[in-house]
């Protein structure tokens, strides 16, 4: 089968499938481009380190059979509870390999893995108070207290607690 | 073999085995020559010999004592010996004489053979004073004839006068030469024991006139070796002959420089008027600076190798400086009351390479400080140098901004001031001053510096209170020499020299103007590695609206409280949640919410709070109140909580769910 170089950031270079690497919209369209049509063909993808891109390729590998996803539909309701259990265990990593494969998903434009990494990342929001979250991402509180006070609205206990 | 072939010699043998308890002890001035005892075994002729110990050769030295012969003059006589095994030893005075016939071994005849020659006797049959042995060498021609004659000659009172030469480079192996320097070998003890009679003649002498150099005293370590060209040293005996001569070579050469150790030591304690000036060195590594006698501290100024600027210097440039003090005296714990004065800038100035230019002025005795002081002007070249350096001079400091300079002190030191002078800039004195470790007065010291702060210099707690009315570096060194502080320092107002307290390693702190901009870069890299990251809000606009849509209105709310940016986010994209009620149809989209009134707006995920019932007002006269919380104010916030719903109108699968609901009934 014919394969195609993925060369990392850090210079490394990763041997793939077509039909797999193909996967990628970016790297399909540059397959398809009128450049790329010499027998070696790899290519570099900015942002995609050495520890990453074997993950993508794995990711990709094991969905090279699944139907391409469906298009965004702004009426459908979006939800987070189907992540498949594969991707689930795949993606139990640290967030700053969660959000490098959020980011090399977003350049190879890999719809179904930047999908399941967004729900995975939502998922780790949901339920949380904002301290919570600003604890969970170091995010620091810049909110003076009378714009925290206008910005709350209703006490979230309450919230809870009308649950 | 006849009988009469050989002369009849008279052995003289302590005691079968002899040992040093029964020897004399011979006086400094007179040295014997080694003699091995060996065994002459008999031959098959049958003749009578004396077979005595085979000692190696390398126990000549010290067993040549032992078998040296007493004098018969001598009032020391030697204990009576058990007799002899031999029938023909005839008892005399305690020692055994033995007549007996000595053979030469047959085989190699450089093997060695050693034996022993008595003097002949004169015509009366008493000894000659000077009857001792004399070992053959198998590295000399000696034949028994020249062995005789040598010993009819020598003289051993007068030997000690004689034997001051130094290593022969031609061997004296005539027949008229005094066998000594060939042939005798003086024992490492006996060297030493000279050369410190010597050294303590010497010292008394010295000691008395006051002047005398002991070095006019002292003389060359005596080193008697003996070589003969004539036979080629081929057998092991003669290698092992040359090898402890050369270990009497090193021994002497050893005892040379014992001496002049010494002799260096004392001259410090016996002339303290030495120039000053003759101290200051100037070398190419700190290990080359010698030792420094009693009382005297030493400073050695080096470029740190931190600094880059040391990469570059030529390679001919001396990369420390050594700077000592504190010479006179002699009485240990005494403080140096000199003042030192250095132009560091010799370091790392690449125009001024004259080493004449390096100020070593002499010593001055400083009336305010106490202790070492120096001086090290690193931004600028000295102000006493030559005016046609000025030049240079300004180039100079075009180029040295600062640099970084390491210094160790040795020695027992106090208190160390070191100023920093730079007269270019018209700036008052800068003053470092530091106490050496001191229980009494080391505070603080186990306290560590804070992280990041390792190579910056700690300002003190008490400088303000200190220093803050000081101004000049000469008042502040009154202050610090007056009041004793740890540690206290002047600032100039522009200067990056901060001050320095409790500073577990004061040289260094104390000399580091600044840090290198390598290191902050590193620094700060390592700590952004460090620190946890902000994975969030690295993230493209796009793909943050794309998580947060997956968020019900609950987490919308929570992240909108959460900081700023996901405030902003939010609002400018107008993040709906997954369970929002806002109709967002363009015929429906400014319908207000039906609960609360209130009207839709972008990014709103705010929670709505009515009251579903209405509110009860009376007549003027009567109660009002919500229906439903029974609450009498009318601005009171919903008891209801919610999400807002602007679909007035209901959706066709409810209105249809209860037009069946109804028809069941």
């Amino acid at each position: 089968m014919p394969t195609i170089k993925l060369q990392s950031s850090d210079g490394e270079m990763f041997e793939v499938d077509v039909e797999i690497a193909k996967q990628s919209v970016t790297i399909k369209t540059m397959l398809e481009g009128k450049w790329y049509t010499g027998v070696d063909r790899w290519v570099t993808p900015p942002n995609v380190s050495s520890l990453i891109c074997p993950q993508v390729i794995q990711w990709c590998t094991h969905h090279k059979d699944d139907p391409p996803p469906p298009e965004d539909d702004e009426n459908k309701e979006k939800r987070t509870d189907d992540i498949p259990v594969w991707d689930q265990e795949f993606l139990k990593v640290d967030q700053g390999t969660l959000f490098e494969l959020i980011l090399a998903a977003n350049y190879l434009d890999i719809k179904g893995l930047l999908d399941v990494t967004c729900k995975t990342v939502a998922n780790m929001i949901k339920g949380k108070t904002p301290e919570e979250i600003r604890k969970t991402f170091n995010i620091k509180n810049d909110f003076t207290e009378e714009e925290e006070a206008q910005v709350k609205q209703v006490p979230f206990t309450l919230w809870h607690k009308k649950k | 073999m006849n009988r009469d072939t050989f002369s009849h010699i008279r052995l003289w043998c302590p005691r079968p085995f002899g040992t040093y308890s029964q020897n004399k002890p011979y006086s400094n001035g007179t040295i014997c020559n080694g003699t091995a005892a060996t065994h002459c075994k008999a031959d098959d002729s049958g003749l009578t010999t004396l077979e005595t110990h085979g000692v190696s050769e390398e126990q000549d030295e010290n067993v040549g004592m032992e078998n040296t012969p007493p004098d018969a003059s001598s009032t020391l006589l030697a204990p009576p010996l058990p007799a002899s095994p031999s029938p023909n030893s005839q008892m005399e005075d305690g020692r055994v004489l033995l007549d007996t016939w000595y053979v030469i071994k047959p085989g190699n005849t450089k093997e060695k053979i050693a034996f022993f020659v008595a003097h002949q006797c004169n015509g009366a049959g008493i000894p000659r004073p000077s009857a001792m042995k004399v070992k053959g060498n198998w590295a000399t021609d000696c034949t028994k004839a020249k062995r005789r004659r040598r010993c009819s000659s020598y003289d051993p009172p007068t030997r000690a006068q004689n034997v001051v030469v130094d290593v022969p480079s031609e061997s004296n192996s005539t027949e008229d030469g005094v066998g000594v320097s060939e042939t005798d070998l003086l024992s490492v003890a006996e060297m030493v024991a000279l050369v410190e009679q010597r050294t303590a003649l010497a010292l008394q002498g010295m000691v008395a006139q006051g002047q005398t150099s002991p070095y006019t005293v002292l003389q060359k370590p005596v080193v008697i070796v003996s070589e003969s060209p004539s036979s080629a040293p081929s057998s092991q005996s003669d290698f092992d002959l040359l090898q402890q001569q050369q270990e009497s070579q090193r021994v002497a050469q050893a005892v040379a420089q014992f001496e002049s150790r010494q002799q260096n030591l004392d001259s410090t304690t016996l002339w303290p008027e030495l120039n000053e000036r003759d101290r200051i060195h100037t070398g190419d590594s700190v290990g080359g600076a010698p030792s420094h006698g009693r009382g005297e501290v030493r400073i050695a100024f080096r470029v740190s190798s931190l600094d880059p600027r040391t990469q570059s210097e030529p390679v001919g440039r001396p990369k420390c400086m050594f700077m000592s003090c504190g010479v006179g005296g002699g009485q240990a714990g005494t403080r140096s009351k000199e003042k030192i004065t250095c132009d560091l800038y010799q370091l790392v100035s690449p125009s001024s390479r004259d080493p004449g230019a390096l100020l070593a002025s002499s010593p001055k005795a400083d009336p305010l400080g106490e202790g070492i002081t120096d001086r090290p002007s690193s931004t600028t070249p000295d102000p006493n140098q030559d005016p046609a350096s000025g030049e240079k001079a300004a180039v100079a400091r075009e180029l040295v901004t600062g640099f970084h300079v390491e210094v160790v002190v040795t020695g027992a030191v106090d208190q160390c001031v070191f100023y920093g002078k730079d007269s270019t800039e018209n700036v008052q004195e800068e003053t470092v001053c530091f106490a050496m470790p001191n229980g009494a007065n080391l505070t603080d010291a186990s306290e560590d510096p804070p992280p990041g702060q390792l190579f910056f210099l700690q300002s003190p707690a008490t400088e303000d209170e200190s220093c803050s009315a000081v101004n000049s570096g000469i008042r502040s060194l009154d202050y610090a020499n007056n009041n004793g502080p740890v540690g206290t320092t002047v600032e100039r107002p522009d200067s990056p020299l901060t001050t320095v307290d409790d500073c577990s390693d004061p040289p260094l702190c104390c000399l580091y103007r600044h840090v290198s901009h390598d290191f902050l870069e590193i620094r700060f890299q390592i700590q952004r590695l460090l620190e946890p990251r902000q994975y969030m809000l690295s993230l493209p606009d796009h793909i943050m609206v794309n998580i947060f849509s997956y968020l019900p209105t609950h987490s919308l709310a929570a992240l909108k409280c959460t900081c700023h940016d996901f405030k902003t986010l939010i609002e400018t994209y107008g993040v709906r949640a997954t369970d929002s009620r806002w109709n967002q149809d363009p015929l429906y989209r400014d319908d207000p919410c039906k609960q609360c009134k209130r009207q839709y707006e972008r990014g709103d995920v705010s929670l709505c709070r009515w009251h579903p019932k209405p509110y009860h007002h009376d007549l003027p006269y009567g109660r009002s109140y919500w229906m439903c919380c029974r609450r009498t104010d009318k601005d009171t916030p919903g008891c209801r909580v919610g999400l807002h719903d602007n679909n007035w109108v209901q959706p066709c699968e409810l209105v249809q769910a209860r037009a069946k609901r109804d028809d069941g009934r």
